[in-house]
């Protein structure tokens, strides 16, 4: 939710082209086309296996796409090797898969030295630097299970922006946590959006999604079948977005249209 | 008897020389075989590890060795008995360790080696940095029990002329026939050996539980530092 006044240029860091994807003659992902302006956020929402852990994946290239094109800040991604892609676009997922044998800042040292080749102090300095960040400055020693969940999360949070990514895709990275931790998890994330960050934000908690995006995008079936601001979807005539909105909205009442419009 | 001990501390030498040898042996090719097997995804690789651990593990390891020493002059090689020895235990012993590493390594899932890939690391990062320093705290056990199989199968080595302790024992007890001091000493040396090994091993193991460079554990304390990204 960057300030949409302040952008003079809106350059499209990612651009997404009939991005298509299949497994064994089952296709997951159909003619997935959207574009993101640098420092802006993309949520995307929609029901449970309707492509949206998928579609990030496939950005990110853990999986393969069948057909269709990424462009990265306008150009073809095709010729780049999965890891130099992937330390452009950056994945978090849901279980946020910390490195057991690695304190936190260990955690978020080992991309910044393997994949941009910085000095261990220069690493070291700018891993606490975003620790710090995402407020945990002072458990740099902690390995991953004296953290709390929520805690964990922020570190793996911290570890692929420190990379310092032109995109950074979240998948869900609050649905593993307990209710109590969702919002500090939240909060760094909103953090992100502010300060300027390229994301793309996959979530099931739909307040959070309508008020962390500037473009709001909903899955069925692996296709994109609403996209635009979020206050827009939401109040979205398609009778299969309006009952995905009630049943995930239930409990909220009338807040949400205020989170909404606020954007 | 105790004229005997030198004769035997000789033939328990061999015995360990042997052991040292073909474990390391075994250590290296089943490292880099299980490694492979869990890492690269191609059939013929594949295939090819899982003939060798089907193979080697399903016969007795006594044929093996016949055949590397007495078997493959047939076929025109000429093994030394050392070289038989060494190789036949190690190529045993790697088939288990080849096993023991594949399935520690694929213990430590799926996700942390995405969760590596996905921060740009290249794949044989991710195995070295991610996904062995994981997998070898769980790889200890069993390999300390390949370690004692293997010290045990040198007795075996004798059969090929090695001079090693069992086959010193009997040659002790055919000239003096003091068959049961005698086993027992050989059999105190074995066991000797391999409960040292063994609790080396588990103290290995707990070095390694505890994290291995002493993190301070202070579960107690849950520092919540305000949040400005
Ligand atoms: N590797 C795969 N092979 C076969 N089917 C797959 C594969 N990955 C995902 N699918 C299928 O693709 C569909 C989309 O899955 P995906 O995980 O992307 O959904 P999702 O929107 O993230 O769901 P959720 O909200 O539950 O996380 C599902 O029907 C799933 O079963
Ligand atoms: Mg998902």
């Amino acid at each position: 939710m960057s300030d949409s006044s302040g952008h003079g240029s809106a350059e499209v860091v990612l651009d997404v082209r009939n991005m298509e994807m299949s497994v064994g003659g089952t296709t997951i992902l159909i003619d997935v086309s959207f574009q993101l302006e640098r420092g802006r956020t993309i949520s995307v929402v929609g029901p449970s296996g309707s492509g949206k852990s998928t579609l990030l994946r496939c950005l990110n290239r853990l999986e393969r796409i069948s057909s269709g094109s990424v462009l990265l800040g306008g150009v073809h991604t095709d010729a780049l090797p999965a890891p130099a892609l992937r330390s452009r676009i950056g994945l978090v997922s849901q279980k946020f898969a910390l490195f057991g044998h690695l304190d936190a800042l260990a955690n978020v040292t080992l991309g910044l030295r393997r994949t941009r080749h910085l000095s261990k102090p220069a690493a070291d300095e700018q891993a606490r630097e975003w620790l710090n960040r995402v407020g945990l400055a002072g458990l740099e020693k902690r390995r991953p299970h004296e953290l709390s969940g929520g805690q964990q999360q922020r570190v793996a949070i911290a570890r692929a922006a420190a990379l310092e990514p032109d995109v950074l895709l979240l998948d869900e990275v609050t649905s593993a946590l307990d209710p109590e931790l969702v919002e500090e998890v939240e909060n760094v994330v909103l953090g992100l959006a502010r300060s300027g960050t390229s994301l793309v934000v996959v979530t099931h908690e739909i307040p959070f999604a309508a008020k962390v995006a500037d473009i709001m995008l909903m899955m069925e079936a692996g296709q994109v079948v609403e996209t635009g601001p979020p206050q827009d979807v939401l109040a979205s005539s398609r009778p299969r977005s309006q009952r995905f909105f009630a049943r995930h909205l239930r409990g909220w009442g009338d807040s949400i249209t205020s989170v909404g419009s606020a954007g | 008897m105790v004229d005997n001990l030198p004769f035997l501390l000789n033939g328990f030498a061999m015995t360990l020389g042997y052991a040292a040898g073909a474990l390391v042996f075994a250590m290296l090719l089943g490292g880099l075989l299980g490694t492979v097997d869990y890492a690269v995804h191609l059939w013929p690789v594949r295939w090819a590890i899982r003939g060798f651990v089907g193979l080697f593990r399903n016969t007795p390891f006594i044929v093996q060795l016949y055949i590397w020493f007495f078997g493959l002059p047939y076929a025109g090689v000429q093994l030394s008995a050392p070289v038989a020895g060494i190789l036949g235990l190690g190529l045993y012993g790697a088939s288990y360790v080849t096993e023991i590493v594949r399935a520690s390594l694929a213990s430590v899932g799926r996700e942390q080696e995405e969760a590596g890939l996905s921060l740009g690391l290249g794949h044989r990062d991710v195995i070295a940095r991610v996904v062995w320093p994981q997998a070898f705290a769980g790889m200890v056990p069993g390999l300390t029990n390949e370690a004692v199989a293997l010290i045990k199968n040198t007795s075996m080595l004798g059969f090929i002329t090695i001079t090693e302790l069992t086959l010193r024992t009997q040659q002790a007890i055919s000239s003096t026939f003091a068959s049961l001091p005698l086993y027992l000493t050989a059999g105190a040396m074995y066991l000797i050996v391999n409960v040292l090994l063994t609790l080396l091993a588990r103290r290995l193991e707990k070095t390694l539980a505890r994290g291995g460079r002493g993190s301070a554990l202070n579960l107690g304390s849950r520092t919540e530092v305000p949040v400005h990204v």
